[in-house]
């Protein structure tokens, strides 16, 4: 008897359930879709901690060092960040991203600023603010084995590339030049598929491939064949519309050119004493005198 | 909220997405081709205990089975030519992988529910009923003729519902084709997404694709399954 009745009920409270989850599936998506008036900054002083998404594999600018700690350029300029809006360096969590996930990782609430090696760009400015550009990037450059024939940008066509998928760059190269890429998500698959020939050279951001090119078992064989197409600002990256946020990290960075701390870094990571950075460092400290 | 399709309309991206969709059919009927090919052999292998390749045909089902399919994919990609299998190529006289990555996806699909298939055959197999298969041995089948005409016909009509898991579960498993830099459906997604980061409408569509296409595959499925069914074998559809 009980168990007719149940059997009888069962269906009407099953459709329930699937109002009662459809409707809160709803509610999730509206709410996702509606952007948090909350002030940031508040949120970050609240929780006491300010959350960064950096490349870990990306020397000179953000790498896992051979003492297992994570360090490089946009480390150090993090870590001021959290010095400035916390009043300590450790006041922070490092969040791994790859060029594919971290506008994603921002917007989705996961990482308060990112500082990855971000290139500017009109569509980017489009769906988050960029604080101050702090270094200036040297653009795509082609790295080939010593022997390779290329020697102009214009001659990739019909080659295969080896590269990452999310670059600024990839898209002229297919474009403008009629290069075949063959993207990864990792800079460790693409130079694990470049060194297995699965390509004919890598066109990739110029900083690291410099790097590369100088490291033991790579400097004999392998040669920089054609330099950057182009150059392009990189800067930090925070949600949209939060304004007091964007002025706290913008004026953390000023502070950071002013204290000589990007100049500092450049020689502690070995990258050459840039003009760029320099003359950023002169302007911050006219600007705070 | 609201969603913005118009990237659709870029001749560009139309491009990209119908050679991405075309490599992912490909990838996964080259890939369907295998596993049967793979999973009826191995049955065979197995449920006639041919000696010393029976226990080899089990070794290659716990290995490829026991183990995540992006796992294999990575170890064909990146693994084999450290080992020293590669081949040199005519055009410029360099030592290259053999295997390229679209060859590479296909096999790791074939491989991986390849040895999932053998399993489900098998089990189809085992469900043939002994009085029949007794029958035909005493009407003078021998072994390989009783397995030919008996019990790989109605084995494989009996496994043809896990069947269709195990096709839709290959279609799904393509997409790890991308992160060998095969340009499948997810790949030019993923490069659409990176560039107008209209990640949720370019996600929506990724979605409906393999909806669609698992869907087709499991149509297509039933039509056979309710095409070759004998009247009193198996479950009613």
């Amino acid at each position: 008897m009980v168990t007719a009745v149940t059997r009888v009920n069962a269906p009407k409270s099953r459709r329930k359930w699937q109002l009662a989850s459809l409707v809160s599936l709803a509610c999730a998506i509206g709410a996702t879709a509606i952007p948090a008036k909350a002030d940031q900054l508040e949120k970050v002083k609240e929780r006491g901690k300010l959350v960064v998404g950096i490349k870990t594999d990306y020397p000179p600018f953000g790498y896992l060092g051979a003492d297992g700690q994570v360090k490089g350029f946009e480390i150090d300029i993090a870590k001021f960040v959290a010095k400035e809006l916390l009043g300590s360096a450790d006041a922070i969590e490092l969040v791994p991203v790859v060029a594919s996930n971290r506008i994603e990782l921002l917007n989705a609430g996961r990482i308060d600023a990112i500082f990855a090696t971000l290139g500017t760009n009109p569509d980017r400015a489009k769906i988050i603010d960029f604080t101050h550009e702090y270094y200036q990037m040297e653009g795509m450059v082609l790295l080939t084995s010593k022997d390779s024939a290329i020697t102009a940008w214009e001659e990739v066509k019909g080659k295969k590339l080896c590269g990452i998928q999310g670059n600024l760059y990839n898209r002229t190269l297919t474009e403008k030049f009629g290069a075949e890429t063959v993207l990864f998500a990792g800079t460790a698959e693409m130079f694990k598929a470049f060194q297995d020939n699965r390509c004919e050279g890598i066109a990739f951001d110029g900083p690291i491939l410099n790097m590369k090119v100088a490291e033991d078992g790579w400097k004999d064989k392998y040669k920089i064949a054609v330099g950057a197409f182009a150059f392009n600002p990189i800067a930090g990256g925070v949600r949209k519309g939060e304004v007091a946020f964007l002025e706290a990290v913008n004026k953390a960075i000023t502070d950071a050119e002013a204290k000589g701390v990007l100049v500092a870094s450049e020689k502690t990571f070995n990258m050459g004493a840039s003009e760029y950075v320099a003359k950023r460092a002169e302007e911050a400290k006219a600007k705070a005198n | 909220m609201n969603l913005d399709f118009s990237w659709l309309a870029d001749p560009y991206y139309q491009y990209w997405l119908l050679r991405g969709l075309g490599t992912t059919i490909l990838m996964s009927v080259l890939g369907l081709v295998l596993m049967m090919v793979i999973g009826i052999a191995g049955a065979l292998i197995i449920h006639l205990r041919v000696p010393v390749l029976a226990t080899w045909t089990t070794l290659f089902v716990e290995m490829f089975r026991n183990t995540p399919p992006l796992v294999q994919l990575f170890f064909l990609y990146f693994m084999l030519s450290e080992m020293g299998l590669t081949l040199t190529d005519p055009a410029t006289g360099q030592r290259i992988p053999i295997f390229s990555g679209f060859t590479c996806a296909v096999l790791s699909l074939g491989l991986y529910n390849g040895a999932l298939a053998i399993e489900i055959i098998r089990s189809g197999l085992l469900a043939v009923p002994s009085q029949t298969v007794e029958g035909a041995r005493s009407l003078g089948y021998s072994r390989v003729q009783t397995f030919r005409y008996i019990e790989l016909p109605i084995g494989l009509r009996l496994s043809m519902p896990a069947m269709t898991n195990n096709v839709v579960s290959l279609i799904k498993t393509s997409n790890q084709a991308a992160l060998v830099a095969v340009a499948d459906i997810m790949y030019t997604a993923t490069q659409i997404m990176l560039e107008n980061f209209r990640n949720l409408e370019v996600m929506i569509f990724v979605w409906v694709v393999y909806v669609a296409l698992s869907s087709l595959a499991v149509v297509a499925m039933r039509y056979i399954d309710r095409l070759i069914r004998i009247p009193g074998y198996g479950a009613v559809a």
